[in-house]
């Protein structure tokens, strides 16, 4: 980088005292070219005119008269002369102070005097002669006299330079009787841009529109292009612009810069370092030159007039690149010489960190360096480089769009499309993209085709904020982390509702950037859709499969690895109980129990999980599939009204049933992240559609054998098979259950010659039932009894008890259900059929399952009621509908399960005592409810922790007496429940009391009380003449409990088990912009609270504008929900309110419990 | 011991069983504050699930808490507190529906307006 450089002392003293010698502390340059503010130093372009001494007794100064140039003209104000470095004489004319005349003369110092004459310079060039004719006493120079004594010769020859004309101006002393070298003169001026000349100037520099038009357009200095490449209209309107819009987070005045042509290159060049400035660029139209840069009024996404390009109008396929992230650096470095620095133009850099970089692009990225034209400070490079960051992580896209040549034009279907012209790309059918873009570049020409590459167009440019006012727009702190693991899951029917649909999202926490999410629904997947779930803070855990899973009911143990972090919930849990589970597991659909959790290290573990819980089938997974763990409690319910939508024309319908999902990460204070893809969920029908394909087959024996197609929409647990005979089948009765997963069913119990009806209904887990399927008709006999073969099969093998449990119905009934293992096949039997009967009532078997493996497999029998004992038993058949004997198995019967056992009681207790400020309670002294101070102590009480595998908590209560008034406090509800194995309980005087701890199961079941010998108040060694005791007499206590509370003393003091610590719901910083329709003494505002976690209107709430100093923003709490909050803005100084668009207001809403 | 009321939500989803979730109370300052979560029913509400977590919050100060749960309040209601809460709830919520105006000290704070649980019956 490099810029003019004031020139430096040359350091020669030529000891010339003569008149006229040669200023060599000038020596020649090439004239600046100041456009906005500049240093520029004198070109002394005369020799000296004058030298003379003034002498005293001990010194001898020099004085000089000289002429030179300072820069191209005309300047429209001098601040301040430099001498040697020195500011020397601060000035501060201004030239339009000076009306009708070309120079301003000033004295400098009147001892000499000294006196200057500054020539402003002119636009059109000046008089040869009129410098030196004004201030130049013609004596004094002899060589610039024409012989004739008058004229004067045409030296310097003027060209309307800005000049400063010197008289009598000191130099120095000298102590050897020669002149002293010339100082160096340097000053401080400003210029407007001459082609925006009506904007002004400001401290910055001056208009930069102006300034590339001055750059083109100037012939000294400039290109000196004529004025007809100019639409001036259009140029004007560009500056305009500007003031109005600016660009990207800046506008008018502060994007005002200086620049001091003066070195040697290429004026284009310096057109191309303020275009860079701007983002801007220059077209060439019709013989004219344009300026545009990238809109910041919203614009540019506006087609109207714009050709529309789609498919029919392509040569080839279009090219897309995204390649935003490719170019995104770290951060933006911008250079530029600083010229209040000391030295002055000192190179310096400022840098700002792109937003979010880091997030967007997962690696390190270099910095993006650039230079700032002309001279600065380092605010302006702080400001400028804080700008161009905020645009960085703004997506681009570039286009290579291959048109027919005839479409390549503007809509007036003659003007081509040239660079910097914009068009609209609408590729129909994908995905309706439907894009505004910029041609950049016209490229691959020929006959028939042309090459158009292009960006896509931006629209209005991004607003970033100041990074300070809020926490989600701070640079510094981490957006929210994209959810890479998540699912949403239809609940099973014990979590669910019997009348509602409900789902669950099963979402990892990706990082701790993430807080919580939300869940967007559309049932048609078209974006954006609803927010069902505003703030959802529970998350589950991901696990990877390492083990295949088949199709079954039985227990299974897995092996999982990379299973999520920050996670404590991974602990084994009971694999009796699924009604009482605490940690689920699902993939695909289907909902499993955990049981025993074994660490195998490094992320992985080994866990048994308990197949196919309650309302959801057994299905395949395969290694590698992503199970989610979540417990129980952590489950969040949703629903919509959209749920209940799964049928069509009265019958479930896939694409109905079908609901679409996005969900969206959310970070501190709300952060919101990156919406996922849009995922489906087929939710299943709550009632199932009716079986209509029963088909009936006999022939081969005393059978008839059906067969069905399963019901796949619906979670069907069973079907119910009805028989019916004689006359209108009016004995119609269910004589079957076939299993969910069953599609055949053969029965025996059948008379030939006999007409039979038969239908079925599907039964859900859930106890929906379908209606009826259709009625086949079946007479078994087509073959006479003599053809039939009795011979029955062999017995069939042993049932025996894989596993059991319970479960809770939808309606939080308990059920048992067992898992039998099934023998193979006896010989000569097609099927078996599984019977069950309650034990010890010998009445009819019930036939709830057939089963035609030829190997031995499980079945799963439910609804079975718990403590209760029930038979089971198999009977084989043959090909003929022969039976086997009815084979009981000797460990017959058994027992449907029920939890029954109580958890273990607490291990031994450990109290420690101190004052209450010993376990960080509230301070020692406090006042009771008539105002006395009382003393609290408190006593911490720890226990070891149980080894029960289903430990859900610990309940504890502090009572004056036995453990009866410990369940009497526990039965009202007003124990205290902790999942830590410790308690602290402070009281105000040294009553007796006792404390009481017990375990809790999963299922509420409670253990025993642990301790209760230990009197608290007896731990308190108080000295006599204590606070606590004179407090004692000063409240009389007495003892005596009362149902739920304990009654300490006559004065009415009572001790409840509420906590009195005030607890904040929701505390959200907001950070957002409004608009003010303005004229108004009082304008109300509804400001949008959804999405920020709120249950009812916040308690309290405040907003500013940092914008608008007078603006009072109040919360009205009255009318505000916790959706909307109602803003009252008001004018401090009593005015009506301004209209103002996207006003930035920070503030914060809080809310109470 | 609840409220039933019939109430749409925003969602489609329409819920009828409002309970007391929580409560807080502090002798020495003299305030109380109960929560009130609403579920789809009195099943849903056994299995813990609420629909709406915070629904309604009532909060008592000063006179309005010594008239509810003060210790001769209390002593009347055999020391019952979340009954005294419903109570207090229920006579919070008649008193803003008759006179239209809020009780100094009383205050039933939702979405669905301060008298909600005035025409709830009690389950």
């Amino acid at each position: 980088m490099s810029f003019l450089t004031p020139k430096v002392e040359t350091g020669v003293n030529t000891g010339d005292n003569t008149p006229g010698r040669t200023a060599t502390q000038s020596p020649r340059q090439t004239l600046p070219l100041v456009l906005g503010r500049g240093r520029v130093v004198v070109q002394w372009v005369t020799p000296v005119l004058e030298w003379f001494p003034r002498t005293t007794s001990r010194s001898q100064y020099w004085f000089f008269s000289c002429y030179g140039w300072l820069c191209c003209g005309p300047i429209d104000e001098i601040e301040q002369l430099i001498v040697n470095d020195k500011p020397y004489f601060a000035l501060s004319k201004q030239r339009e102070d000076y009306p009708g005349t070309d120079y301003v003369d000033d004295v400098l110092s009147k001892e000499t005097p000294e006196k200057f004459r500054l020539y402003w310079g002119r636009e059109d060039g000046g008089s040869r002669t009129a410098h030196l004719h004004s201030l130049i006493v013609p004596q004094y120079a002899p060589g610039l006299i024409e012989p004739d004594g008058i004229t004067i010769k045409p030296f310097p020859y003027d060209l309307g330079i800005a000049a400063l004309a010197v008289q009598h101006m000191e130099a120095g002393q000298s102590a050897d009787g020669r002149t002293p070298p010339l100082p160096k003169v340097e000053a401080i001026v400003y210029r407007r841009s001459p082609a925006a000349y009506s904007f002004g100037y400001s401290a910055k520099g001056t208009h930069p529109v102006g300034l590339v038009k001055d750059l083109l357009t100037l012939k000294r200095g400039g290109r000196g292009l004529p004025a007809a490449m100019f639409d001036d209209a259009d140029w004007t309107a560009k500056m305009q612009r500007l003031m109005d819009d600016g660009v990207a987070t800046m506008k008018g005045h502060d994007l005002y810069l200086s620049l001091v042509a003066a070195e040697a290159k290429e004026v284009d060049q310096y057109v191309a370092d303020v275009l860079a400035y701007l983002g801007g660029w220059l077209v060439e139209r019709n013989g004219q030159l344009y300026l545009d840069w990238q809109p910041n009024d919203g614009t540019s996404l506006d087609e109207t007039g714009l050709r529309v390009i789609t498919e029919h109008h392509l040569a080839g396929e279009v090219d897309e690149d995204p390649g935003h992230l490719d170019g995104v650096p770290s951060q933006v470095i911008v250079t530029g010489l600083d010229w209040t620095a000391n030295p002055p133009l000192t190179e310096v850099s400022e840098s700002a960190p792109v937003p979010f970089v880091s997030r967007l692009v997962k690696g390190r990225r270099e910095p993006e360096q650039l230079n700032r034209p002309g001279f600065t400070e380092r605010a302006q490079l702080k400001s400028y480089a804080t700008m161009l960051a905020a645009l960085r992580p703004s997506p681009e896209a570039s286009f290579t769009v291959p048109l027919l040549r005839q479409y390549a034009v503007q809509p007036d279907n003659l003007t081509p499309l040239r660079p910097g012209d914009r068009f609209v790309l609408n590729l129909a059918g994908n995905g309706g993209k439907r894009v505004v873009v910029r041609v950049t570049e016209r490229s691959g020409e020929d006959a028939v085709r042309v090459t158009l590459k292009g960006q896509r167009e931006r629209g209005t440019y991004p607003q970033p904020a100041q990074p300070v006012l809020d926490p989600r727009i701070d640079p510094t702190i981490d957006p929210p982390a994209d959810l890479a693991r998540y699912a949403v899951a239809q609940l099973p029917p014990d979590l669910s509702d019997p009348a509602d649909t409900l789902v669950a999202a099963l979402v990892e926490r990706p990082s701790s950037s993430v807080h919580a999410h939300q869940v967007h629904l559309s049932p048609t997947n078209s974006w954006p859709g609803q927010v069902i779930a505003p703030r959802n803070v529970n998350f589950a855990v991901a696990a990877v499969l390492q083990t295949n899973l088949g199709v079954s009911y039985a227990d299974a143990t897995v092996n999982v690895d990379t299973v999520g972090h920050e996670w404590s919930y991974l602990r084994s849990q009971s694999a009796l109980e699924q009604g009482d589970d605490q940690l689920l597991c699902w993939h695909g659909g289907e909902w499993c129990s955990i049981g025993a959790i074994t660490p195998l290290g490094g992320g992985s573990y080994s866990m048994t999980i308990k197949r196919a819980r309650l309302g959801s089938l057994p299905l395949a997974h395969a290694i590698g599939a992503v199970l989610f763990l979540i417990p129980r409690n952590d489950l969040v319910a949703l629903t919509h009204a959209e749920f209940a939508n799964v049928e069509a024309a009265g019958s479930y319908d896939a694409a109905t049933a079908t609901k679409w999902f996005k969900l969206r990460p959310l970070g501190a204070g709300g952060l919101e992240g990156n919406l996922t893809a849009a995922f489906s969920l087929p939710l299943r029908d709550p009632t199932p559609d009716a079986v209509t394909d029963l088909q009936a087959r006999t022939g081969t024996g005393k059978l008839v054998e059906l067969r069905w197609t399963k019901i796949a929409t619906a979670l069907v647990n069973e079907y119910h098979i009805y028989r019916g005979t004689g006359p209108a089948y009016a004995d119609e009765a269910k004589v079957a259950e076939a299993g969910g997963e069953e599609s055949r069913w053969i029965d025996i119990g059948v008379a030939f010659g006999v007409t039979y009806r038969y239908r079925l209904k599907a039964i859900t887990t859930d106890e929906h039932d379908s209606a009826f399927s259709n009625d086949v008709l079946a007479t078994p006999g087509v073959v006479s009894g003599l053809d039939v073969d009795y011979t029955p099969p062999a017995n069939p093998g042993n049932i025996t008890l894989d596993s059991s449990g319970t479960y809770l119905g939808d309606d939080g009934t308990v059920f048992s259900y067992v898992i039998l293992n099934l023998p193979p096949l006896p010989a000569g039997a097609i099927g078996q059929t599984v019977k069950r009967r309650r034990a010890g009532e010998a009445g009819a078997w019930e036939d709830v399952g057939q089963t035609f493996n030829a190997a031995a497999t499980t079945i799963r029998q439910d609804d079975l009621t718990p403590g209760t004992s029930y038979d089971f038993a198999l009977e084989a058949f043959s090909w003929s509908g022969v039976p086997s004997a009815i084979v009981v198995p000797p460990t017959s019967p058994y027992l449907a399960p029920k939890k029954s056992t109580n958890p273990t009681a607490p291990g031994a207790i450990t109290y420690t005592a101190g004052n209450s400020t010993s376990f960080n309670r509230p301070p020692v002294f406090s006042r009771d409810a008539n105002g006395n101070v009382q003393m609290l102590m408190s006593v911490l009480m720890t226990w070891p922790t149980s080894t029960d595998k289903d430990i859900a908590g610990y309940e504890w209560v502090a009572t004056s007496d036995s453990n009866t008034a410990a369940d009497n406090v526990a039965a009202a509800g007003l124990a205290t429940f902790t999942v830590m194995p410790e308690a602290i309980y402070s009281f105000p005087t040294p009553a007796p009391l006792y404390f009481r701890v017990r375990c809790v199961d999963s299922s509420r079941r409670r253990s025993a009380w642990s301790g209760g010998g230990t009197v608290l108040s007896g731990l308190m060694a108080l000295p006599a003449g204590s606070m606590s005791q004179q407090q004692a007499s000063a409240v009389a206590i007495s003892g005596g409990t009362a149902t739920g509370l304990t009654q300490l003393a006559t004065t009415g003091l009572t001790i409840g088990a509420g906590t009195s610590q005030r607890k904040v719901i929701a505390r959200q910083p907001i950070y957002a912009t409004i608009d003010l329709v303005g004229g108004l003494a009082q304008e109300t505002i509804d400001f949008s609270l959804a999405g920020f976690g709120f249950s009812t209107r916040p308690d309290s709430g405040w907003m500013q504008s940092a914008d608008w100093d007078g603006l009072l923003i109040r919360y009205d709490l009255d009318d505000s929900t916790s959706t909307v909050a109602k803003l009252r803005v008001t004018m401090a100084n009593g005015g009506n309110t301004p209209a103002v668009t996207g006003l930035e207001v920070t503030g914060e809403f809080l809310e109470y419990d | 011991m609840a409220f039933q009321k019939n109430l749409a939500l925003p969602t489609g989803v329409s819920a009828d069983y409002f309970r007391l979730t929580s409560f807080r109370w502090d002798r020495s300052a003299r305030e109380a504050s109960a929560l009130f979560s609403l579920f789809k029913d009195a099943a849903t509400a056994a299995a813990g699930q609420p629909l709406v977590p915070v629904v309604a919050k009532l909060r008592l100060t000063a006179a309005e808490f010594d008239a509810f749960l003060g210790p001769t309040a209390l002593a009347a209601a055999a020391d019952d507190v979340v009954a005294q809460l419903y109570a207090a709830a229920r006579e919070t919520c008649e008193d803003r529906h008759e006179t239209g105006e809020p009780t100094p000290g009383a205050e039933l704070i939702s979405d669905h307006g301060p008298d909600l649980f005035w025409d709830a019956d009690d389950v």
